[in-house]
């Protein structure tokens, strides 16, 4: 079945067509859910209410082509976690950044494996982590960022920074050597 | 950071969570099912269709006023003349026609037929139709038969400037039939929860009848 029939059915409470929906983005959605919050149990819960909300609200979806429905599920979830987030963690516990510091080299950690990226991005602690992931996987800006999770831009950008730093840290543990 | 390595990870983050992981699917599924289950729209419809049929009824009551029936007329009848609109047998009709029309009050006859009765009448010119006539009796005597009828004061005969007479008393009316005044039918019920006047004090009980209504010819 197309996404627009599945769409169109979903809208019209049919259940077999939600649980096709379920079934085809489920996987995806729930480890998206895990890159955020790093735990089996509180991602299910997360995932449950996030779809929930997605069956609720799907008559209010307008369909624009192939993909559009995945995106929109995606930041439901992402919103979802940040919720979640927002109860169990306090953002703004972190310390000023020295604005002198270089900005740390990605280079290396993008040519890694892509479980091996998914597996370090998930190491690292929940508000550097929440802020890396908001900023480079979901292509947020700090402004955006600051106000998703109720903090200033400057605690933003100190985030992404260290979360930045760790990554590096660990991939050198992991044995890989940076420049010469 | 560089655009390009950025689109990088994000690509890789992306194929990585493509990728089937261990995770309980279907007990989700399971648990989303027992919170989301589709509820049917019947009450809903069903709701939506009785709170329309009270607003039609308050707005037909509102704009189009009552709708007019012999016990909505009753009761508006009596609130405004502060009487019974349908009088009970006991009390007297009001005719309103007789009371427009000059009212002489009769000698107190004796007759031993009707012929001698209408002879003493004050004037034999041609009678004037009229519907009826109530007579009302203090006592009413036992009566065998027309010759025994007995006229008091309180006999009232209807009378236009003094030229045309009426003639009164072909025949009596006994008392199983009922008036042509009172027409208003009991409403009958499976269910007797009251016991009606009409049980209580049946007519014959008192063997008395203060109306006797006439024919005028």
């Amino acid at each position: 079945m197309k996404e627009a029939d599945l769409v169109k059915r979903c809208k019209q409470n049919d259940r077999r067509a939600q649980e096709q929906l379920y079934a085809l983005y489920a996987d995806r959605l729930y480890r998206l859910a895990y890159r955020y919050i790093k735990s089996d149990e509180e991602a299910e819960d997360v995932l449950m209410t996030a779809f929930t909300k997605i069956f609720n609200g799907i008559g209010n979806f307008i369909y624009q082509g192939e993909g559009c429905t995945e995106g929109w599920m995606r930041k439901i979830v992402v919103n979802e976690s940040l919720m979640w987030l927002r109860r169990s963690h306090n953002f703004n516990l972190t310390e000023s950044l020295e604005a002198s510091l270089p900005e740390p080299d990605l280079n290396a950690f993008s040519e890694q494996e892509a479980e091996d990226i998914y597996y370090f991005i998930t190491q690292l602690p929940t508000g550097y982590r929440t802020v890396f992931n908001l900023s480079v996987i979901e292509g947020f800006n700090h402004a955006e960022i600051a106000g998703m999770l109720q903090i200033s831009e400057n605690t933003s950008r100190s985030q992404l920074f260290k979360a930045k730093t760790m990554l590096k840290k660990m991939l050198i543990q992991e044995g890989y050597h940076y420049g010469t | 950071m560089e655009p390009d390595i950025q689109k990088t990870i994000q690509r890789k983050v992306y194929a990585a969570e493509m990728r089937p992981t261990r995770w309980q699917k279907e007990k989700v599924w399971e648990r989303m099912g027992m919170k989301t289950k589709t509820r049917s729209r019947k009450p809903l419809y069903f709701s939506i269709a009785a709170s329309l049929v009270v607003a039609l009824l308050a707005v037909k009551y509102i704009y189009l006023g009552y709708t007019i029936t012999a016990a909505s007329q009753e009761k508006v009848l009596t609130k405004e003349t502060g009487k019974p609109a349908v009088q009970s047998i006991d009390e007297k009709p009001v005719v309103a026609h007789l009371k427009m029309e000059p009212v002489t009050p009769a000698k107190v006859n004796t007759s031993k037929n009707h012929k001698a009765v209408e002879s003493k009448l004050p004037d034999a010119s041609p009678v004037k139709n009229q519907d009826s006539v109530g007579i009302y009796f203090t006592e009413v005597p036992a009566v065998a038969s027309a010759d025994s009828i007995v006229y008091d004061e309180n006999t009232q005969v209807a009378q236009e400037n003094g030229s045309q007479r009426v003639k009164v008393v072909i025949g009596i009316i006994p008392q199983q039939e009922q008036p042509a005044v009172a027409t208003r039918k009991e409403k009958k019920s499976k269910f007797k929860f009251f016991n009606s006047e009409k049980e209580k004090f049946p007519d014959n009980a008192t063997g008395e009848s203060k109306l006797i209504i006439a024919r005028i010819n």
